[in-house]
């Protein structure tokens, strides 16, 4: 009787799994992953022969399974709740703050780094070079998790770049600066960062008053990748006149865009608000400078929110991130002015220097 | 393949069982055998056709030994193909690399080896010497004898399945919601062991291995569920292929039993992947002349199958280290280390598992030098602080399911069957298998894709 019982509900469990994962039509994105789901592969000869199609099945089958959404949740549960785990996916919560654990410097990527960033400072004619680590929200936090040996890492590479000027803002930032769902720093709270980058490239230090706007429902990068029922934090950024009378040009798309793109908060990523999210080049020109100074940024996402706060200080800053266009490509086409005499900042943070392979 | 996919669980399985139940019993072979050439296809596409001529070549080789003269002569010719074949795919690179870094040439060929080709070449070679020796009659036809083969429960990563053993079955057998229903338990204890115990512990390893400052209490930890890893995979493995062939009606014999409760080296051999030490022991331990001659002999006799026990597991010098570092533990305790061991119960636990241990530390590390400093960090000769916030960070996340692995490691029969029969059991047992299989899935959707780790066998 037992063994009927197994038997049948076994039998019910898998044929109809699999068979409402052959009705159910295939999702093209996941929204808690923030990535495309695969579709059906590929199939032809080729492909059957040299495995790719298997390899390509396993994957879409998994990605459309039935109630996915609601097994991974299981899966959290599980881990978190009969095997006591604390750690899910590679990412750690305490008082609501989600923690991407990371606990070995990738020297390889170091490396490849710091031969990036050398390449590049020598096409400059320019001697106003300058560049600058954002330490991720791991290195702020009294929880006794893994980390990185943030002193070493920021030793190699200032022993690397010697002919460049280091802006140390380590000390410019707490736990609070950082969002709780998310890997990057808030806006409103990196005020005594720009100080530090302008007065380092010899600014006259401007206050200037904001207003403050804000978004409520700001689920961050970190917030899909473990179960949990914590609140969704509270995206606030800064407007003044610098900003509203900024207009940016994509070089891509060849096309103007605002500072701040608001209808980006209903992305998947709301964080895509700050100049409209990934971009590769972008020019921004401030037509209410009271000088006549540019910048040009190397950056990663962290700069897009920073940018419009070093308006004051700037006619034109150039923000180029390298995951998205080749330093080749924008050297040999002099895509940027390397003559011009302008200041030129290298600023990113720990988690792209530590797989700096996306940087091309 | 693997059984832990997706692919498998929901796609695979349902669709070979409704045609291999619907089928007539006339055709319900040829379903298997269709099924199990798909299975294989699947994760090795071109090298179907080396499990294809093994079929067709033992098949005939078999009937030609069965009736010949010159039985012994074709003997010889069969085991050269089947081992040449293996030893081409699995070590000729092995060989290579040596006779370069012996004469300092630089020859290099790229060569994949086929999944499984360690299985089904010892399986193949099985039934071709049973039947030179007359244990068995060849297959019938070469249906029986490729349905055999390519079982795809056991095809990939064992367990090797004796031709005599599941001869009768090969012909006819049967299966109702009895059977049926112990293979689903076994299938989904097996499925459970890779997917909740197995693969989490390789997560803990590997996070282990990365963290910057390393503790002695870190490598402990790293050998201790390396141990328990290997276990929980290889085992849960055999268990899903014992169970998928009671679900169709075979019955393999067991593979592991209890090996981490074992006694003595001598013991923990009895109970660990047992299929490939009674294939060492028949067909070259007992053919050397086995337990029945002098001491000396005997002794050479174990360190030639250990050597090749461990030759089995890979080709690289770590496994015939590992195979021969069991086989001085064998010989030592055949030379009177077993009487005091049984004097000792608490004391012949720890030696066992402790020699265990560290056994796996050098079959997981193929490079000398690192089992060096590994084993002599976990002793404490590394100048390492005992543990660190890393350390403990990973211990604190991972300790239950540690402690988990090592109570799921013992033996309950005892228990179980006094509570078999009991209703309230009988209520709840297959409550919680469903539930193991339901978890399993979760595990499976959250992680996607994981080989085996015995998979290159």
């Amino acid at each position: 009787m037992k063994n009927k019982i197994l038997s049948i509900s076994f039998i019910i469990i898998i044929f109809s799994l699999s068979i409402i994962s052959i009705i159910l039509p295939d999702k093209d994105i996941s929204e808690t992953e923030r990535r495309y789901l695969m579709h059906f592969p590929a199939l032809n000869i080729k492909t059957i022969f040299n495995g790719d199609f298997f390899e390509e099945f396993n994957t879409y089958t998994v990605e459309q399974f039935p109630f996915r959404e609601i097994f991974i949740k299981i899966k959290g549960l599980a881990t978190n709740k009969l095997f006591l785990k604390k750690e899910e996916n590679g990412v750690f919560i305490k008082d609501e703050n989600f923690f991407e654990i990371s606990s070995s410097i990738n020297d390889k990527s170091i490396d490849y780094f710091l031969e990036l960033v050398t390449k590049i400072k020598n096409n400059f004619s320019s001697e106003n070079i300058y560049y600058s680590i954002i330490p991720d929200k791991n290195y702020y936090t009294k929880e006794e998790i893994p980390k990185i040996n943030y002193n070493e890492l920021v030793k190699t590479i200032n022993e690397n770049l010697q002919d460049i000027t280091y802006i140390n803002i380590f000390n410019k930032l707490l736990l609070d600066s950082y969002y709780k769902t998310d890997i990057h720093w808030k806006q409103e709270k990196i005020g005594e960062v720009v100080k530090t980058i302008a007065l380092h490239m010899n600014n006259e230090p401007i206050d200037i008053k904001y207003n403050k706007l804000t978004y409520d429902n700001f689920y961050g990068a970190l917030y899909g990748k473990i179960p949990n029922n914590e609140k969704p934090d509270t995206l606030t950024y800064l407007i003044d006149e610098n900003t509203i009378n900024t207009k940016v040009l994509d070089y891509e798309k060849n096309q103007y865009y605002k500072v701040y793109e608001e209808q980006n908060l209903k992305n998947i990523d709301s964080y895509d608000l700050f100049l409209g999210g990934a971009k590769a080049l972008l020019i921004m020109e401030n037509k209410n400078s009271k000088t006549d100074k540019e910048l040009v940024i190397f950056r990663d996402s962290f700069g897009s929110s920073l940018a419009p706060l070093l308006l004051p200080y700037y006619k034109k800053i150039t923000l180029v991130d390298l995951r998205y266009i080749n330093s080749d490509f924008i050297i040999n086409n002099n895509l940027i002015d390397f003559d011009n005499n302008q200041d030129i900042l290298f600023i990113y943070g720990i988690p792209i220097i530590n797989n700096s392979f996306t940087l091309k | 393949m693997v059984f832990s996919s997706i692919t498998f669980l929901y796609y695979f399985l349902p669709i070979t069982l409704i045609f291999y139940f619907l089928m007539p019993q006339k055709l319900k072979n040829l379903i298997l055998l269709i099924m199990s050439l798909l299975f294989y296809f699947y994760g090795e596409p071109k090298y179907i056709i080396i499990l294809i001529f093994s079929c067709i070549y033992n098949y005939y080789f078999g009937k030609l030994i069965e009736k010949s003269k010159h039985k012994k002569i074709y003997l010889i010719i069969n085991l050269i193909t089947n081992f040449g074949i293996l030893f081409y795919f699995k070590y000729f690179n092995f060989f290579l690399e040596n006779i370069n870094n012996i004469i300092s040439t630089n020859y290099s060929i790229y060569i994949i080896m086929p999944i499984g080709i360690s299985f089904f070449t010892f399986q193949a070679t099985s039934y071709i010497i049973d039947i030179y020796k007359g244990k068995i009659k060849s297959a019938k036809n070469i249906l029986t004898f490729a349905t055999y083969l390519t079982l795809f429960p056991q095809l990939i990563a064992g367990p090797i399945v004796r031709y005599e053993t599941i001869e009768k079955e090969l012909k006819e057998r049967k299966v109702n919601f009895e059977t049926f229903g112990n293979g689903v338990r076994r299938f989904v204890i097996g499925l459970s062991k890779k997917v909740l115990v197995a693969n989490v512990l390789g997560e803990l390893s590997q996070s282990l291995s990365v963290i910057t400052t390393k503790t002695i209490l870190s490598h402990w930890i790293i050998a201790i569920s390396d141990t328990l890893q290997i276990y929980f995979d290889f085992s849960g493995y055999s268990d899903m292929a014992i169970g998928l062939g009671l679900m169709f009606g075979f019955k393999f014999l067991e593979n592991f039993n209890y090996p981490l409760i074992a006694k003595s080296v001598t013991d923990f051999w009895r109970r660990w992947h047992i299929s490939l030490s009674s294939w060492f022991k028949d067909y070259v331990y007992i053919p050397l002349g086995g337990s029945k001659v002098s001491n000396l002999k005997r002794y050479r006799n174990i360190l030639i199958v250990w050597m090749i026990t461990g030759f089995w597991h890979g080709a690289s010098w770590n496994f015939i280290v590992w195979g021969l570092y069991f086989a001085i533990f064998l010989i030592i305790e055949k030379a009177f280390l077993l009487k005091i061991l049984e004097k000792h119960k608490i004391l012949s636990h720890v030696y066992t598992i402790l020699i265990v241990i560290i056994s796996f530390v050098i079959f997981n590390r193929t490079n000398f030098s690192d089992i060096r400093l590994f084993l002599e960090n976990m002793f404490g000769f590394g100048n390492l602080t005992f543990t660190n916030i890393e350390t403990n960070y990973y211990l604190k996340n991972y300790v239950f399911i540690i402690l988990t692995a090592i109570i799921c490691s013992m033996s309950y029969k005892k228990i179980y069957i006094r509570i078999k029969d009991n209703k309230i059991f009988n209520f709840i047992e297959p409550i919680i298998v469903i539930i193991l299989l339901i978890l399993c899935t979760a595990y499976i959707v959250n992680e996607s894709f994981n080989p085996f780790l015995y998979f290159r066998f």
